[in-house]
């Protein structure tokens, strides 16, 4: 099983991605209200400083105009302390922007001027003030951003907490449950949430459907096969009870009902071992031998068959290829896979050259054995195709590539369903590993 | 019968106040600070000297056909731009007379507003104020008498005729610039330690005592108004514990002012010469004066101090200019004075030198010419 993420882990993602978001989001939100009391601020420093000036210009205008020039820099000196303005001068020309009519306020790049032409009898002079604004940053405060994430940290664990409660409760219980009621019939709880118990009732009619299939092919497949062969086991013993009064053709009959029994019983015998191996582990007893001889041993015992449906087989190995594995098993799989290749050509009325194609591929440390047919190809591709569900075949249990799959899944190894690009059928691609303690990754 | 009578005497009454000529007179004055106890009491005591003045002498005026139609205005005096506004004003709504504030840098700033009209002020005496013309005059006396008579009384006191002295004064003050230049002239000869400026009513002091380390001044000249000098005095008292201060007029009365009753000046001595002497003694130069004088309650009513004796001998000049010349418009008014005013709009009172003591202003004699 892939390492895959728990529940929780999920939760505290989703709400660690949300914390994240808020706290961005929030820094934003908080840098756009500093910006806004900033820019408040900002005008009312330069309404204060339009005011100052105002005191400071007539002030120092009231000593221009009685000619008294020499106090100018000792005042401006008293209100640059007083005031807290920057500097205050007197200038050759008024700065740029200022008209000679009226006072005038200029602010820019976090400096305020204010200049005034003051023209007296004793001459004109050009009377600035300047003052520092403060920046954004200088102003801008982390402290209510820190309380902000502080609590957005404790919401989200609180949250965190809570969900995982809730989803305990309200999820993974009943999901829960709902394992235990397939299996002893419990009934639903009340708390169920709707979709949960949406769920349930699918759920339910599955496993009715489910019951119904397994019923079905065993009742359609396996013992109609069972059936066949008892019958005529059967017939061979009626006809030795017929044959009671005549010492040669009740000799006769004893015969064909040993053919019988050779035959058939061996043949009953696998079904039901098949039929069992479908709901039991599979045992494997591996040994260093050679695959080559295990396929073909697997399609020689399919020959018989493919030549009936004219079906051409083809395997062609490159060397042989040794490695440790149970032959009777895994040619079990082989001949399975070979089997239903041809069993599928019989089934639709396919046209044209009827193959199915066994390449044996040999790697480093793996071994691939891939099974492929011109046929019509699978309805479905994927996992699915590995488990028990109802067989499009007349006879037989529907449990063959299940127990194929759990024979490669023993052997440590994969298999995978899909289409053959090369033949257009169908795709079977077993994986093995090479090494001592298989598991193909 | 009777009745008849009272009709007929108040139709006269009121006849006769019909063909009055109503001479609009502005009296404007800086108050600083505006809203002190100090500020609020010398408002109070101009508008009732004007009030007191105009009773005096409205039967008077009434013989002559006027009447004196006074407006008070009282503005910051930190903001002295408004003198000229004020005065301006003044003049666009043809006010025959404006009352200028008393300090000198105020009310060359109102002769600026008010060109085209009479100004007089309560006691403004910087040099630049004698030189403004016949049309804005002034009751103050000349810096000249009163540096002198300021500065003999400190030699005196220090029993000394040769001194050593340091003049600390206002920069932005254009009376008090004037006056240490006119305290320098008359103490020529003495040994100058140095001359240092500082702004506002309340100067940097240990700047100042930085800068005077190590003098040992006998006389310290502090030509300024009274909240600077007390200030000054407050804080160099323990630095200079034997110098003697002395100024002209700025340090106020023993009625206003910060040096009278001022904070922390015990043991500081000093010399205020001013062109005033007491209010009865003063009172009793000027007809009007002596009225007063007549009329018990009203004098004892009257406040004492240099100003409301300015107040009430311009209502008295005003009185005097109108019924001797009798003009009939502005324009006359306006003529009249620039002949005559001179004669009319001037103190009757002598100098005055005050000695600072134990925190008191108390008047000790009388300056010579």
């Amino acid at each position: 099983m892939k390492n895959r993420l728990t529940l929780n882990q999920i939760h505290l993602m989703a709400w660690m991605a949300s914390a994240v978001c808020a706290v961005v989001i929030c820094f934003f939100v908080i840098i756009s209200m500093s910006y806004s009391n900033y820019s408040a601020s900002v005008d009312s420093e330069i309404q204060d400083f339009k005011e100052k000036t105002q005191k400071v210009f007539r002030r120092i205008e009231a000593e221009l105009a009685v000619d008294n020039a020499a106090a100018v820099p000792a005042l401006s000196q008293m209100f640059e302390d007083q005031l807290g303005i920057k500097s205050i001068y007197l200038s050759k020309l008024l700065p740029g922007g200022c008209s000679p009519e009226t006072e005038c306020i200029i602010h820019d790049s976090g400096l305020v001027t204010g200049a005034k032409l003051i023209q007296t009898k004793h001459g004109s002079h050009v009377l600035v003030a300047e003052s520092s604004l403060p920046s954004f940053w200088s102003e801008f405060s982390l402290g209510s951003f820190w309380w902000v994430v502080f609590a957005i940290a404790l919401l989200s664990v609180t949250a965190i907490l809570i969900q995982r409660a809730i989803t305990q409760k309200y999820v993974v219980n009943p999901i829960s449950q709902l394992v235990d009621q397939s299996l002893q019939n419990k009934e639903t709880s009340d708390y169920y949430p709707l979709e949960i118990q949406q769920l349930a009732d699918d759920l339910n009619a599955s496993f009715e459907a489910r019951d119904k299939a397994l019923f079905g092919q065993l009742a359609g497949g396996v013992i109609h096969d069972l059936r066949t062969l008892v019958h005529s086991v059967f017939s061979a013993v009626q006809l030795v009870d017929e044959s009671a009064d005549n010492a040669d053709r009740k000799e006769q009959a004893l015969e064909l009902l040993y053919q019988a029994s050779k035959t058939n019983i061996p043949k009953v015998h696998s079904i039901i071992e098949t039929t069992l191996d479908g709901s039991r582990e599979i045992t494997i007893d591996d040994w260093e031998t050679n695959l080559v001889s295990t396929i073909q041993s697997a399609i020689e015992e399919s020959q018989e068959a493919a030549t009936k449906s004219a079906v051409r087989v083809l395997f062609e190995p490159e060397s042989e290829v040794s490695f440790s594995h149970d032959t009777v098993q895994l040619g079990r799989a082989f001949s399975n896979l070979i089997r239903n290749a041809i069993e599928a050509f019989d089934e639709k009325s396919i046209k044209g050259e009827k193959t199915v194609r066994v390449l044996l591929k040999e790697e480093t440390s793996l071994v691939k054995i891939i099974i492929e047919d011109s046929g019509e190809g699978l309805k479905e591709t994927g996992p699915r195709v590995f488990r028990f569900s109802q067989t499009t075949k007349n006879h037989g249990s529907g449990l063959g590539l299940l127990i194929t799959k759990k024979v490669i899944d023993a052997h440590g190894g994969t298999i995978s369903a899909e289409k053959s690009d090369d033949l257009g059928g169908a795709r079977f691609v077993i994986t093995l590993s090479k090494t001592s303690d298989g598991g193909v990754a | 019968m009777k009745k008849l009578l009272v009709f007929l005497f108040i139709g006269i009454s009121l006849s006769a106040q019909a063909n009055l000529i109503e001479v609009p007179v502005s009296f404007q004055e800086a108050l600083a600070p505006q809203d002190t106890t100090s500020s609020s009491r010398f408002q109070n005591e101009y508008t009732s000297a004007i009030e007191a003045g105009k009773k005096l002498v409205d039967d008077e005026l009434m013989k002559c056909g006027y009447s004196i139609k006074h407006s008070t205005e009282f503005y910051e005096a930190s903001d002295p731009l408004q003198a000229r506004e004020r005065s301006s004003k003044a003049q666009k709504e043809n006010a025959w007379l404006v009352v200028a504030p008393r300090r000198s840098n105020h009310y060359l700033l109102s002769v600026e507003g008010a060109t085209e009209t009479p100004t007089v002020s309560l006691m403004a005496n910087a040099s630049k104020v004698f030189e403004l013309g016949d049309l804005h005059l002034t009751m103050g006396m000349s810096n000249d008498v009163i540096a002198k008579a300021a500065f003999e009384a400190g030699l005196k006191e220090l029993k000394k005729k040769k001194v050593s002295y340091l003049t600390i004064v206002n920069e932005d003050c254009v009376f008090c610039l004037d006056l240490a230049k006119t305290f320098d002239a008359q103490m020529k000869g003495q040994k100058k330690l140095g001359e240092f400026k500082v702004v506002s009513d309340t100067p940097d002091i240990l700047k100042l005592k930085e800068q005077l380390k190590g003098l040992s001044p006998d006389i310290i000249v502090l030509p300024n108004y009274s909240k600077s000098s007390s200030h000054v005095m407050a804080g160099l008292k323990d630095v200079f514990p034997r110098a003697i201060y002395i100024s002209g007029d700025g340090w106020g009365s023993s009625a206003f002012g910060y040096v009278q009753n001022g904070n922390n000046l015990a043991g500081v001595v000093g010399f205020s010469a001013r062109g005033s002497v007491p209010s009865e003694d003063a009172l009793k130069t000027f007809p009007v004066g002596r009225a007063l004088l007549s009329k018990p309650t009203a004098s004892r009513k009257f406040p004492a101090s240099n100003s409301a004796l300015s107040i009430l001998k311009i209502v008295e000049a005003v009185k005097d200019l109108l019924c001797s010349e009798k003009p009939k418009t502005r324009s006359e008014f306006l003529a009249a004075y620039k002949k005559k005013g001179r004669s009319y709009f001037k103190p009757s009172w002598g100098s005055g030198i005050y000695k600072l003591q134990d925190s008191n202003l108390s008047f000790v004699g009388t300056a010579k010419e």
